[in-house]
């Protein structure tokens, strides 16, 4: 194994725990909602704030790093259109995560303890939620297929 | 874009949520383990529903996918990649299927009882659910790693 396949298996197992996670916590949102009990909505908005710092944020980390590296590596070009769109899109999706769904996360734990699920301004804050995690979970997808098609190369 | 390209799409889409997903579910059993208690309730709840709703409908897309990959790439089912990549899934399939399932539903039939996690009776029966899921871990991560590196491609 090269240094090349080293960063490539490092930057593909950070991609497979970032978007997998992102799917299945897509998953577990909707069976919390689908069972209309605060107990599951509460445990599963508590899991995401959590997770938000310790285990999205440096698994988006690591994926940039070891990106970087292979392109350095394997002599690609930083302008290459694909790479730009990765870029682009990994950058859009760290803003999303770490400036609206973390915040969001953690007031909507607080409030949801305090008012309850039935409240309309915890209904909001939850939808504003649900809305942000899919167009995060739609980015994420954008880049796998950008990876895969490699537009421009 | 090309059928292979589309399928590669799909394959990894599937593998990432596979993979992605279980890595996710044991930090979040590694957390809940340690809570105990409604978090560990919790957890619990969310494995008997996405093993089947989830977990196997994605491993059986990534076999399915890969399997008209090769198909349509004239790669040969019998390189050693591709071999291991089917061994692994088998094993993997055998023991999400006949292992962790009927596990997982004894525990939340003891636990829908009224036992609590900590009870002698489920606490042991929990642990070893957990540490079974991490073997089916490193085989996905072992797969993971062999479709990076296409030993003897």
């Amino acid at each position: 194994m090269d240094v090349y396949e080293v960063f490539k298996t490092i930057h593909i197992v950070a991609a497979v725990a970032w978007v997998g996670g992102v799917i299945l916590s897509q998953v577990n949102g909707a069976l919390a909602t689908r069972s209309g009990e605060q107990v599951r909505l509460h445990g599963f908005i508590q899991d995401q704030a959590w997770l938000g710092k310790r285990y999205f944020a440096p698994a988006a980390i690591v994926l940039i790093l070891a990106g970087i590296a292979m392109v350095i590596e394997s002599g690609w070009e930083f302008a290459d259109l694909w790479i730009v769109f990765g870029i682009a899109l990994w950058v859009a999706s760290v803003i999303i995560g770490a400036g609206f769904l973390g915040p969001l996360s953690e007031k909507l734990t607080t409030e949801l303890g305090q008012k309850g699920m039935d409240d309309p301004g915890v209904q909001s804050l939850a939808n504003r939620l649900a809305l942000l995690s899919r167009a995060d979970l739609v980015i994420l997808l954008l880049v796998v297929i950008d990876m895969v098609v490699k537009p421009g190369a | 874009m090309t059928v292979y390209e589309l399928f590669k799409i799909i394959h990894i889409l599937a593998a990432s949520a596979w993979v992605g997903g279980a890595l996710l579910t044991q930090v979040q059993a590694a957390r809940s383990l340690a809570a105990g208690g409604p978090q560990l309730e919790h957890f619990m709840w969310e494995q008997q529903k996405v093993g089947p709703r989830f977990f196997a409908p994605m491993s059986l897309l990534v076999v399915i996918a890969g399997v008209v990959m090769v198909v349509d790439s004239g790669i040969d089912f019998q390189d050693l990649w591709i071999a291991i990549g089917i061994a692994a899934f088998i094993a993997t399939f055998i023991t999400g299927m006949f292992v962790l399932k009927p596990r997982v539903e004894k525990i939340v039939e003891l636990l829908q009882s009224g036992k609590a996690p900590s009870d002698p009776d489920v606490q042991p029966k929990i642990a070893n659910l957990i540490a079974m899921s991490r073997i089916d871990l490193v085989v996905l991560f072992v797969v993971v790693i062999d479709m990076v590196v296409k030993p003897g491609a």
